[in-house]
């Protein structure tokens, strides 16, 4: 992976389909992780929350290619990153006290194609 | 060139301060131990960037392009190989670029050779876009953008218009080359083609990136 930023690659929007969507709950409704935000008017100088929300929405859509052919995804890096972001979330927005469990699901077209285990929140 | 090089990297550098990475913990296991170092100083590695790309407003050197290189490399390492796609990968080749024209500057040839690439490696991104689009029957018949823009809050009149000016606008992107009056209408249009990605996808960071290799587009034309 160190290597990546050295290989050019201008296949933009290529891959036609519905984006994976990342959903996470602690009790409750769930709700949805990095959704995409509107463009602030200043965004061209300055968009810190979509380009986080974009790098987000990348790293889902390499999990999901990574889960595919993975044994166990939940060992893979970008599982434990995308857990980790979901329990941030959740704390920011109030729904997870440290210590109490949460999950997550991934959902493409509206289908649930991964649903996370009960896993516990960090300290 | 410089400038609008620097004025890239300053708006990624400075934009990076205010986006928390994830853990560095997380993806130690699937890098080599030596680079573990580089992923932990990640901060300080986006404000050396940002040193350094105000530099280039004064200093253009080949050693502040070396210095920028290794740093962009560095803070890409952090988000796992790459942070923001494409526009990432056309940073890095606009700084190896600038290294190399700004080390052999007292060579004409050289210098060419390296606007050269530059200008082939633009073209190129918009004419490969271009192309998938244009080879994709969902593209073609207009399906595909709504689906891209379904998330954004925007919505288009005209899809299959739109799908066309934009397939039609790439495909034929490296006419640019063959006239400085094609260039500039074709660095006019993908200036307004990236402004509306910024708005409508996000997508701020290919805006200023791109812009910075137009004058490689326009040095091209006129010497072709």
């Amino acid at each position: 992976m160190w290597w990546r930023v050295f290989i050019p690659s201008w296949r933009f929007y290529d891959r036609i389909g519905s984006l994976p969507r990342l959903y996470a709950r602690a009790h409750g409704a769930w709700i949805p992780i990095f959704a995409p935000i509107q463009t602030p008017w200043y965004g061209l100088l300055f968009n810190p929350k979509g380009n986080q929300q974009l790098a987000y929405q990348s790293l889902l859509e390499r999990f999901v290619v990574e889960a595919s052919g993975a044994k166990k995804p939940e060992e893979l890096v970008s599982y434990k990153i995308l857990a980790e972001a979901c329990a941030s979330e959740l704390k920011r927005l109030g729904h997870l006290q440290p210590g109490e469990q949460f999950n997550f699901k991934i959902q493409v077209g509206g289908e649930d194609v991964i649903l996370s285990p009960f896993l516990r929140a960090e300290p | 060139m410089s400038v609008l090089v620097a004025i890239a990297l300053i708006q990624q550098s400075f934009e990076l301060l205010f986006i928390p990475p994830w853990r560095a913990q997380l993806l130690k296991p699937e890098l080599p131990q030596a680079l573990s170092t580089v992923i932990d100083n990640y901060r300080v590695a986006v404000i050396i960037r940002l040193i350094a790309a105000t530099l280039l407003f004064v200093i253009p050197h080949w050693s502040i392009f070396a210095i920028l290189i290794f740093t962009t490399w560095a803070i890409n390492l952090r988000w796992r190989g790459i942070f923001n796609g494409g526009s990432d990968t056309m940073t890095m080749q606009i700084l190896i670029v600038g290294l190399w024209t700004m080390f052999f500057a007292g060579n004409p040839t050289l210098v060419n050779v390296g606007l050269f690439y530059l200008a082939a490696q633009t073209v190129l991104s918009y004419f490969v876009a271009g192309w998938v689009k244009l080879t994709n029957s969902e593209w073609r018949s207009g399906k595909a953008l709504p689906r891209f823009l379904e998330h954004s809050g925007y919505r288009s009149k005209f899809p299959l218009l739109l799908s066309w000016g934009i397939i039609v606008f790439e495909c034929t992107f490296p006419l640019a080359l063959f006239s400085p009056s094609l260039a500039l209408t074709y660095c006019g249009l993908g200036a307004f083609f990236h402004l509306l990605n910024a708005y409508v996808l996000g997508l701020n960071r290919f805006f200023w990136v791109w812009i910075a290799t137009y004058p490689a587009i326009w040095f091209t034309a006129h010497t072709i």
